[in-house]
């Protein structure tokens, strides 16, 4: 589809209207495509690059262009490329658009639903930083602090096992630091009471172990105690085990409870769904509409959903139960197989001999052990049934358990007969010490690296984070500051019916890398957080305005945003207010105004007819959206009378007529007599608006010109019979009857509509002063120019 | 404002001390932010290296 940015040979600014579903967001998908190559939002749903073309294109043949009216950019051009699905091709003068468009210039109401919904501090700071153009940046610092967290928890793992290897060599050598020098004293020490040669540097350790080794070879005493002593530091390490049988007969009970019949299980796949809608639902943009069927829900899905939901509570409870203990006992699996594998690599003959049951039990659990974790990592859904209580290796688990003090006083009473010999004994714990004492030192050098190696990356990974933390804030607040009195200037226009709530500003939290607070003064004092006093309608407004304000600050050399239904959360009184703070502030920008409100349509369709409008109707799979050039109602009018259709002219007239008197009567504080029904008569509504004019506007022997128009606009029965009558088909007026009534409401109106701010007159009471104006000043009705003197 | 790779460069500048490092960190940065499991491959084989080297020193002379 084509957009159309030009009218009547003029580049002016475009307005779409459309219902939910028309495919109007779409516009915005593509506009961020074009400039990103990605479109975040949908992404962060699980679209995938293949899934952004028609569906029927196959990628083939997609494209977003734009042309341009500027000296050296002609059309920029970015074709999806099936090859590399991430990186279009881009044509026309591409780059050279990029680089003027270099800034976000699209909100999207979800965008400023964030901005309010999120409390969190963090969350408000990531919209800051995404219309300061700092978004990368953002990203960055995420994804930086992620790394850090998780290297410093890699640091601290090692620094555990570099502690306890120097541990493990202290008490060895009864010494406080450790050093290779100390080591190799201690090594010579041994030697020499073994008569084996010095050695100078730890690298010929093996040399003084490997002698020794040939000692204790020799005495057959003391290399079997030296095995005892070896195998009794591996019992230590494998001990305590607990017990299996009790967490996998209760997991069994809660497993049986759930499944117990097909209705639990169903209900457990319906509950997961439910949860998966609670977390979408917020997100789409229609929100009665099943994310499942696609079909619409007569109230509020949400609310039912989660009403849903929560009568599964119970059920929940219990699989939330069964999850937990189900990942426990998949832990201790895990950690037994460790401590299993460490003891299997025994060699000793007559460990291995003394021990034959043990180690055969360890083999059965070990071959086991990884069915059973299979098992276990299984969603409970795929679980037809499960029985690991009876399993042999639960039962083997509990043997080896229940020999523990068996099993280790042997190893203690083979180690006391071993050492009844003092020489032995000596050469046994001298090959001991030895052998730990080496061991240990490895660890403790390989980790000592490791630890400098990874506080090294850390400190200066900390070091970067900290820079771009810095240069992010700076950015934030120096940007802030130059962009605040756009910032403060735009919520005022917005939120002038509220003369209490004033100048906003953007706090950055100190000692906190990512949180912002809003400011607001409120009746003269700054309250900060500024939510204790405003409206989710205000926030909005704060949102809005910076935005805006970061749109002039940062697009100056690409005048043109986007605002995707932006007015949606907002006050129908404020709405209007949007179009005049972009006729006040922008009319220098292009702006492709989206929306989905009928009366805000028709608002700035009054309010900007130099802009291009289309009104998308429908939308369908081969075509995409359908629409057409839209009429205000002026247009439409003039339409039908040129057309000669004085039924339908006069019913469009009778329909703007009651919009504006409402508008107007709004406007002017008009006294109205109450309806129940809300409904009222052109008459209704006229009467009482004419009649407040003439109250206000009265100065003695002068007339004011607004009233003799309409008095002018009156005498005619005509209008008279039209007020009553102009719903009624039967009554048939003439094309020069409306005809008339049409243009005499014009000549009124150009009196009382500002087409540069884009506002009604309204009533407003200064101090004592009394004045009838628009919202920039350039009407004022009680100005003396607009009345007449009379005799 | 200034773009990524350009504050990148300007800090290199500034911080002559974190040159090296952060020649060796634009590897792993791109838009989508910093590619945390790449970096914590590298940062393994690192480890693996210094242990390697540390285990060489443990070798006595032939």
């Amino acid at each position: 589809m084509v957009i159309d940015f030009i009218k009547g040979n003029r580049a002016t600014s475009a307005l779409i209207y459309g219902r939910n579903g028309t495919g109007k967001s779409s516009i915005v998908d593509a506009w961020e495509w074009l400039l990103n190559f990605n479109i975040e939002n949908l992404r962060r749903e699980g679209v995938v690059f293949t899934d952004f073309p028609h569906k029927a294109s196959n990628g083939n043949n997609s494209y977003i262009s734009v042309d341009f009216q500027h000296t050296s950019i002609n059309n920029a051009t970015a074709k999806f490329n099936i090859k590399k699905i991430s990186s279009p091709t881009i044509s026309g003068e591409y780059g050279e658009f990029k680089a003027l468009s270099k800034y976000p210039n699209y909100l999207r109401y979800t965008d400023l639903n964030e901005f309010i919904c999120n409390k969190r501090k963090a969350e408000r700071y990531e919209y800051i930083a995404k219309f300061f153009g700092l978004e990368k940046f953002s990203l960055l610092q995420d994804t930086l602090q992620a790394t850090i967290n998780k290297q410093t928890v890699n640091l601290q793992n090692i620094q555990s096992t570099f502690k306890a290897s120097t541990n493990s060599v202290n008490v060895i050598t009864g010494l406080t630091t450790v050093d290779e020098a100390i080591v190799v004293n201690f090594i010579n020490s041994i030697g020499a009471k073994h008569k084996i040669p010095t050695i100078n540097t730890f690298k010929d350790s093996e040399k003084v172990k490997s002698a020794l080794q040939k000692i204790v070879q020799t005495n057959p005493i003391a290399r079997e105690l030296s095995e005892w002593k070896s195998f009794q530091t591996k019992q230590n390490q494998f001990y305590p085990i607990t017990t299996a049988k009790l967490n996998c007969t209760v997991l069994e009970q809660l497993f049986n409870d759930l499944k117990q019949n097909e209705e639990s299980i169903k209900q457990l796949i319906l509950s997961s769904l439910y949860e998966l809608s609670i977390e979408i639902l917020p997100k789409l943009e229609d929100k009665s509409k099943c994310p499942v069927c696609d079909e619409t829900f007569d109230g509020d899905l949400l609310k039912h959903i989660t009403e849903k939901h929560n009568s599964l509570a119970a059920l929940n409870k219990n699989k939330t139960d069964f999850d937990t203990k189900k990942s426990a006992l998949e832990k201790q699996f895990e950690g037994l197989a460790r401590k299993v594998a460490a003891l299997e690599s025994e060699s000793s003959s007559v460990v291995l001999s003394t021990f034959q049951s043990f180690f055969d039990n360890l083999r059965i659990i070990s071959s086991a052990l990884p069915e059973l974790t299979t098992t276990l990592k299984k969603p409970l859904k795929d679980l037809a049934s499960l029985s690991l209580s009876d399993d042999p290796t639960i039962e083997k688990i509990d043997a080896i358990i229940s020999n523990e003090v068996a099993d280790r006083k042997i190893v203690a009473d083979k180690i006391i007969a071993l050492s009844k010999d003092e020489t032995t004994r000596t050469l046994a714990q001298d090959y001991t010490n030895l052998s730990n004492i080496i061991e240990n030192f490895k660890g403790y050098s390989i980790n000592k690296e490791k630890v400098t190696y990874l506080e090294d990356i850390n400190d200066k990974l900390q070091a970067f984070l900290a820079c771009l933390t810095t240069y992010i804030q700076t950015i934030i607040k120096t940007t802030f500051e130059s962009i605040s009195a756009d910032v403060v200037d735009y919520f005022n226009v917005l939120e002038n019916s509220n003369p209490d709530i004033k100048n906003p500003s953007l706090k950055l939290l100190t000692g906190k890398d990512k949180a912002v607070e809003l400011e607001i003064e409120f009746a003269s004092e700054k309250v900060t957080p500024a939510f204790k006093f405003l409206s989710e309608s205000q926030v909005n407004s704060f949102g809005l305005a910076i935005f805006l304000a970061a749109v002039k600050h940062f697009n100056s050399d690409f005048k043109f945003f986007i605002l995707d239904d932006v007015v949606n959360s907002f006050d129908s009184f404020k709405r209007p207010k949007v179009s005049q703070l972009i006729a006040s502030r922008f009319s220098d920008f292009q702006v492709l105004m989206i929306t989905h409100d009928q009366i805000f349509f028709d608002t700035v369709q009054k309010q900007f007819p130099e802009w291009q409008r289309y009104k998308f109707t429908s939308w369908s799979y081969t075509t995409g959206p359908k629409y057409k050039l839209s009429k205000n109602y002026t247009e439409e009018i003039q339409e039908y009378l040129d057309e000669d259709k004085p039924i339908t002219a006069g019913q469009t007239l009778g329909r703007y007529l009651e919009w504006i008197f409402g508008a107007l009567n709004e406007n002017m504080q008009t006294p109205i007599s109450y309806k129940v029904e809300n409904v009222y008569t052109l008459s209704e509504f006229y009467n009482p608006l004419v009649k407040r004019f003439r109250d206000k506007l009265k100065i003695a022997n002068k007339q004011h010109k607004l009233i003799v128009l309409f008095d002018e606009f009156e005498s005619s029965t005509i209008f008279r019979n039209y007020c009553a009558h102009w719903k009624n088909e039967a009554n048939q007026f003439t094309t020069d009857e409306i005809d008339g009534i049409f243009k005499k409401w014009n000549g009124i109106e150009q009196m009382i509509f500002c087409t540069s701010c884009k506002s009604l007159v309204f009533f407003e009471k200064a101090d004592t002063a009394e004045y009838i104006r628009c919202t920039c000043g350039t009407i004022n009705l009680k100005e003396q120019s607009h009345y007449l003197t009379t005799v | 404002m200034t773009e990524l790779k350009n504050w990148i460069t300007q800090l290199k500048n500034e911080k002559p001390e974190l040159n090296d490092f952060i020649t060796k960190l634009e590897g792993f940065i791109s838009d989508t932010g910093f590619n945390t499991n790449k970096f914590e491959k590298a940062v393994e084989i690192g480890l693996q290296k210094k242990e390697e080297e540390v285990i060489k020193t443990f070798t006595a002379d032939a």
